[in-house]
Parts: structure tokens; C-alpha cells; sequence
């Protein structure tokens, strides 16, 4: 096996680690505030005014459990988009890597469907983070692991890639009189 | 080896990978959640409590076929710490821990944050406990849901939950530390630690049930008295008859001494 191809295979089992914890830690975190009376507003009750933290399965099941269509819907866009297609992207990219024989022209087409709505909610994350800024009241939204994490794992999933495709290439042409 | 099986066997470990990542981070991340400090001051205020739609002998909460009207306790050390609010007509019951009371603040003309807070508040000790009870309040009585005894060590800042298949089957408190509010927004779901209570604590009883039982030591009181009275009067009778007895007898010697002309 090539060089290549072994580092491409580390970036992979490294963005698998990202992704796994990216799951589970929290994503962002919301800092309610009541503008010139968020001194009292905490005084009087500190509870509503605690950080609140959102992890991907908690505002999956928060969705899910809405009794709004549109919700169950996002929640099923976010479970397919954050859950089930970067998993089939890392399992596909995985599989490359270790293949030898190329890629069938149906699977590449499929594989590049899928890398290009897997991890949107990085997309997504950054449009939230912008509107809570922009609510009035001086809400403040700030950053956890877990989006670092989804970040990590997405920029390390696509230098994988890269490589991959850069050593099925070379192999290509090698293979070729 | 079937093409398929292979890829699905190759694409099998970062599935796995992420799959192992997840549960050993969630499961670590969920045992290492600090506890209470000891020696520290908390503040305890219930959030939410859920019970089952009939009561414990199967019939409706209320005779009109309405929800029952919850309204939960927190007792430490045999005393309570915390009422809430009666939440009417619901099986699922929701507090909020503030509790303005306007006459109060008209008769005293000021209020500060601490007297519009419902809350109970409670010392952190290691082989503590809390006692929570869910009754529903009715105008004459109330009917306790359920109960649970907290060990203190199972407590942890932020959310505490309690699930249970008993009458009353949910229960949500929120623990704070009143000197950094915002420490501790986990949720925390309890399961050793918590005992059900089948019987509601002494300092849960409601108001008719205490009435009743100090009516019963009044009563036996009285009736006390009333007898210790009869006998001091009964000997006092005795005492009295001796004496005119006495007395007669010395009179009938005295005639009899009289010489007759």
C-alpha cells in the first residue's frame, strides 16, 4: 500500500473520531439576555437566564417530538444531512482508499451527491449563530467542541479525498500502456 | 467474496469507529458531571412534575372528571423547605420559581429578589437527603401522587430528573448554587440515589390530616384532665362524707352526755 494512500487511511479514522464526538458534545451554547434589564431579569430568575447548550441528537429529538410538520421535517433534513450521509461519505471514502480497482462512474456520481450535502449543518450552525446576534436583547451565541469537531472532521474528510483521488489517478495512469 | 458483502465489510469500520467514539464520549461525559460541594448552601425549586391519569385506586383525580391540581413539597431534615404553587388541572404540572405576591409587597412596601424567588434551600451533606412529594390539592384535603427520598450525593447542578412507573411517574427539580447562578445547565437523569416513598413524610401531611391529628391529642388531653378532675373531686367527696360521718358521731356522744331531767 502506498504512502499515500496509509495517510489518506489515518485522515479517515481521524475524521471518524471528530464526527464521533462532534455527536455528542455540545454544538453552541445561547446566552439569553434581556438588554439594559438583564442585571434584574437574572436577579429575579437565573434560571431562564442560564447558557443553554444544543447537541445534535438533543435538538434532533427536540424537533422530533414538535407537534409542527415543519419540525419533524428539519429534524429528518438534519438527521440525513449531520447523521446519515457523512457517515456513507466516510464509509464510501474509507472503501476507496482500500480499494484498488477505481470507483464505478454510478458510485462516484452517488459519492459526490452525498459530499455535497453531508456535514451542511456547519452551514447551518454559522446562519444560527448570526441571527441570535442579530435578535434584540443582546443574545450572545458562542461556539462549543462540538462544531470544532464537525469542522475537523469535514476538512479532514475532504484532504482524504483529495488524496485518494490524487492516488487513484497515478494509479490510472500507471495502469494505462 | 459478493462484491457488496466487501464493500460493506470495508465500509463497516468508520461506522463502527464513530459509533464507539460517540457512546464511550456520551458515557464518560455523563459519569464525570459534578456533584454538590459539601458544606455548600443550594437552592432547590421543582420544574416539573407528570402523573398517571387516574389516582392510586383507579379513579379520576377529581369528581368532575377535571385533572388534578398539583402541587409538590421538598422537606430536609424533617421539615419543609419548599411549597410550590397549586398548578390546576393538568397531569403534567409545570413551576416556575418565582411566586409574586402582591399584598405582601403592598403591606411591606418594598420587596426584594429573595422574597419574590420560591425556592428551598438546603446544606450539602454526604449521607443527606431530600424528600419530594406530589399531592393534589383539593379544598378539604390532599391526595398525595407520590413521593421520592433523594440522597444528596445523586444530585447535581443543573436539571435532576426522575423517572418512575409509580402514579407519579416524572419529576424534574432544578438544584443552583445561589452564588454562580449560571453554573450547571446539565440535565442529569437521577436513578441511584432515589428511593420511592409509598406514604407521604410526616412534614408532608396536609393541613386537615395535622388538624385532625393535634384534634386527637386535644381531645385525649381533655379527656385526661376530665378524669384526674373526677378523681380529686371523688376523694374530696369522700374526705367531706368522713368528716360529717365524724362529726354525727361526736354529736350523738355529745346528746347522749346531755343528763335528761
Amino acid at each position: 500500500m502506498s504512502g499515500g494512500r496509509r495517510s489518506a487511511a489515518w485522515l479517515v479514522v481521524l475524521s471518524c473520531v471528530a464526527f464521533g464526538l462532534a455527536l455528542v458534545l455540545p454544538l453552541f451554547a445561547i446566552h439569553p439576555a434581556a438588554g439594559k434589564w438583564t442585571p434584574l431579569a437574572k436577579l429575579l430568575s437565573p434560571e431562564t437566564f442560564q447558557a443553554t447548550t444544543v447537541t445534535l441528537p438533543g435538538g434532533m429529538v427536540e424537533l422530533w417530538q414538535g407537534s409542527n410538520p415543519i419540525d419533524i421535517g428539519l429534524a429528518i433534513v438534519l438527521g440525513l444531512c449531520s447523521l446519515v450521509l457523512p457517515m456513507i461519505k466516510l464509509a464510501v471514502l474509507w472503501w476507496e482508499i482500500w480499494e484498488v480497482v477505481p470507483m464505478s462512474d454510478r458510485m462516484l456520481r452517488f459519492f459526490r451527491v452525498v459530499s455535497r450535502y453531508a456535514m451542511i449543518e456547519v452551514f447551518l450552525i454559522a446562519l444560527l449563530a448570526m441571527w441570535i446576534k442579530s435578535m434584540p436583547g443582546g443574545n450572545g451565541i458562542t461556539l462549543q467542541a462540538g462544531t470544532w469537531c464537525f469542522t475537523a472532521s469535514v476538512l479532514l474528510s475532504l484532504i482524504a479525498s483529495r488524496i485518494a483521488q490524487a492516488e487513484a489517478a497515478s494509479d490510472t495512469n500507471l495502469s494505462s500502456p | 467474496m459478493n462484491p457488496k458483502m466487501s464493500f460493506l465489510a470495508k465500509a463497516a469500520l468508520p461506522v463502527v469507529l464513530v459509533g464507539a467514539v460517540a457512546v464511550g464520549t456520551w458515557s464518560w461525559k455523563s459519569g464525570s458531571m459534578p456533584g454538590l460541594v459539601d458544606g455548600r448552601t443550594y437552592e432547590i425549586w421543582l420544574r416539573e412534575a407528570e402523573v398517571a391519569p387516574t389516582d392510586r385506586d383507579g379513579n379520576a383525580w377529581d369528581p368532575d372528571g377535571s385533572g388534578p391540581d398539583l402541587t409538590g413539597i421538598v422537606s430536609w431534615q424533617g421539615q419543609r423547605i419548599l411549597e410550590t404553587t397549586v398548578a390546576s388541572g393538568g397531569a403534567i404540572a409545570r413551576w416556575e420559581p418565582l411566586a409574586v405576591k402582591p399584598v405582601e409587597i403592598l403591606m411591606k412596601g418594598e420587596a426584594d429578589a429573595a422574597t419574590v424567588r420560591r425556592v428551598g434551600r438546603f446544606r450539602m451533606a454526604r449521607g443527606g437527603f431530600l424528600e419530594v412529594g406530589v399531592f393534589d390539592d383539593d379544598p378539604f384535603d390532599r391526595e398525595f401522587a407520590g413521593a421520592f427520598r433523594i440522597a444528596m450525593e445523586s444530585l447535581r447542578p443543573g436539571m435532576n430528573g426522575i423517572r418512575n412507573d409509580g402514579i407519579l411517574c416524572r419529576l424534574v427539580m432544578v438544584v443552583a448554587d445561589p452564588d454562580k447562578p449560571h453554573a450547571g445547565d446539565g440535565e442529569h437523569e437521577m436513578g441511584a440515589g432515589v428511593t420511592r416513598l409509598e406514604a407521604p413524610p410526616a412534614s408532608m401531611l396536609g393541613k386537615s390530616r395535622r388538624m385532625a391529628d393535634a384534634l386527637d391529642e386535644a381531645v385525649e388531653r381533655i379527656s385526661k384532665e376530665f378524669e384526674q378532675e373526677i378523681e380529686s373531686v371523688k376523694e374530696e367527696v369522700e374526705r367531706a362524707a368522713g368528716e360529717i360521718e365524724k362529726a354525727i358521731e361526736t354529736w350523738g356522744k355529745e346528746l347522749e352526755a346531755v343528763p335528761t331531767e
